[in-house]
């Protein structure tokens, strides 16, 4: 980079405008990763907690779902299975956290009321449909809590990338710069001054040989 | 002149034989193992229907085929040997896998599936020809499946029609429709007394469980079943609000278990003495064959809850706690 640059105090001084853009950028990236984090632990505890609960009401499920395929045939629990219309509706809307954009998932008030007649379903069939029920309201809730992780980790990595670009290529490259501009400056500073001190050495010799040469004619006159 | 049940029941006793003893279930449900599991019922009456259920690799779906093929086949079985009057009265028995499968139809046609997934949940058992059920699961909507129903004859497509022409349209008044016009159709179909007298506790019994289901909710008489004998529309309406108390002093502990699903064992345990019951008295009559189908389907439900304990590794005393459930 720096041999691509012209060594002049006008690109020192841009290099030196970018040096400090470059820096706060950083900064401000480094204080939007320590929010994100901040943002991805507190999600976490919830992440997990909804994966617990997903594994609870699951565990339920599948083993109401177990005597009910026992007791009341598979092929009678799957029958009933159709009478679902199948249509799991959400409320989703995309919420704004530090410039990423994060689903917010409302979790829809389950319909408690059965499709189908009771009369000549088993206890179990009817408790593995409820249970299901929260199994489906509990998978809903770890896609919510799940998703918002990911891209919010996503965001972190990120943005820790480009806080490293920054800090490990950016600014050492335009201090880089600044380096080589300045050393040249320098150079060029102190090749005038040595010029300057030639000159002016060579005046002042010049001066003094003429001085020289005026007293040594006034002496020859003088004997003559 | 011969009661023609001498020899059909003759026949049915036979095929009860070949019902899993209680000594080989215990040895079934004592097995370490799915694979123990799998061996031991290879040495029961089950093993020529087990098919691919034993191969390497298959799982509960596979067994589950294999039960199930070793019930309907059973059931075919028991068909076959009967015709004539008996054969009329077995079929009013079988008239609950009609229901079933027109109730699959139903929520299929309903619901808006595919003729493919219709069918996949149907059963090859009752009285509706196969062919008309598939032909059945084409419909578009739900009066023309009524309509074709109707036709193909059966008394479920009939209640059904009368369901759809009397202004049943959302899939729980059609359900509850069918429900309650499949006991009204079981009650007419058979003529003996015992099995009638089976069917009537069997729907006291349905009654008991529908009012403790209802419990916490406005009491609702629409699902009460008219046909029994020791619970009226009063006394489940009453039960559903809460009281404990029945005329019948055996099915007192239906309502006195400490759940639902416990009162449904109890419930069962009921059933399963009544039809036996049925079977003693009915001797020259269609109990015996009641009583081979609860039997059956019961040897079924064990094993297929034996299975699923032994598959997923469940301890003895979980199983055991199951299998008192039944």
């Amino acid at each position: 980079m720096a041999g691509q640059i012209s060594p002049t105090r006008s690109a020192m001084l841009a290099s030196k405008a970018s040096l400090k853009t470059a820096q706060s950028g950083a900064d401000l990236l480094k204080r939007k990763r320590d929010a994100l984090i901040g943002e991805f632990f507190a999600l976490v505890k919830d992440a997990l907690a909804a994966r617990e609960e997903l594994s609870g009401v699951s565990k339920g499920a599948y083993t109401s779902l177990f005597g009910a395929k026992a007791w009341d045939s598979p092929e009678a629990v799957e029958s009933l299975s159709l009478a679902g219309s199948g249509d799991y509706a959400i409320d989703m809307q995309i919420d704004n956290l530090y410039g990423v954009k994060v689903p917010r998932i409302e979790i829809p008030e389950r319909d408690t009321a059965t499709t189908f007649s009771p009369i000549n379903v088993g206890a179990r069939t009817i408790q593995a449909a409820t249970d299901f029920g929260g199994v489906m309201d509990g998978i809903v809730k770890v896609a919510a809590t799940e998703t918002k992780l990911r891209r919010i980790g996503e965001e972190i990595k990120k943005t820790s990338r480009r806080v490293n670009a920054l800090e490990q290529v950016l600014i050492p490259g335009i201090q880089d710069d600044i380096r080589f501009i300045r050393s040249v400056l320098d150079q060029r500073e102190r090749e005038a001054s040595f010029t300057l001190k030639k000159i002016k050495a060579k005046l002042e010799a010049d001066a003094k040989k003429d001085k020289e040469n005026m007293q040594a004619g006034n002496h020859g006159s003088a004997a003559d | 002149m011969n009661n023609p049940y001498g020899y059909i029941n003759g026949r049915v006793r036979m095929m009860r034989v070949a019902l899993v003893d209680a000594r080989a279930m215990d040895d079934v449900t004592n097995t370490l193992n799915y694979q123990e599991f799998l061996r031991q019922i290879s040495e029961t009456p089950l093993r020529e229907d087990l098919g691919e259920a034993t191969a390497q690799g298959a799982g509960l779906g596979q067994l589950d085929e294999a039960l199930s093929r070793n019930y309907l086949k059973a059931i075919s079985h028991l068909r076959s040997i009967a015709t004539g009057q008996p054969a009329r009265e077995i079929e009013a028995l079988l008239l609950r896998y009609d229901l079933q499968n027109v109730k699959t139809l139903v929520r299929g046609v309903q619901t808006g599936r595919s003729a493919d997934d219709i069918v996949a949940g149907l059963i090859p058992a009752g009285t509706l020809p196969w062919s008309a059920l598939q032909g059945a699961a084409q419909s578009a909507d739900v009066a023309s499946l009524a309509q074709t129903l109707s036709v193909a004859g059966g008394k479920i497509g009939q209640i059904l029609r009368a369901a759809v022409s009397g202004g049943a349209n959302s899939l729980l008044d059609l359900e509850v429709a069918l429900d309650q016009g499949y006991y009204r159709a079981v009650l007419s179909g058979v003529r003996g007394t015992n099995v009638r007298r089976y069917f009537t506790r069997e729907i006291d019994v349905r009654n008991l469980l529908i009012a403790r289901q209802l419990r916490g909710a406005a009491p609702n008489v629409r699902y009460f079943i008219p046909g029994g004998r020791d619970v009226s529309e009063a006394d489940f309406l009453r039960i559903a609000g809460g009281d404990n108390s029945v005329s019948a002093p055996d099915l007192g502990a239906v309502l006195e278990a400490p759940d639902l699903g416990s009162s449904e064992a109890i419930a069962r345990r009921l059933l399963d003495e009544a039809s036996r019951n049925v079977a003693m008295a009915d001797a020259l009559g269609p109990g015996v064959a009641l009583d081979y189908l609860r039997r059956k389907e019961q040897e079924i439900a064990r094993m297929r809850l034996i299975g699923r304990a032994k598959f997923y590794g469940l301890s003895k005393d979980e199983l055991q706690r199951e299998l008192e459930g039944a």
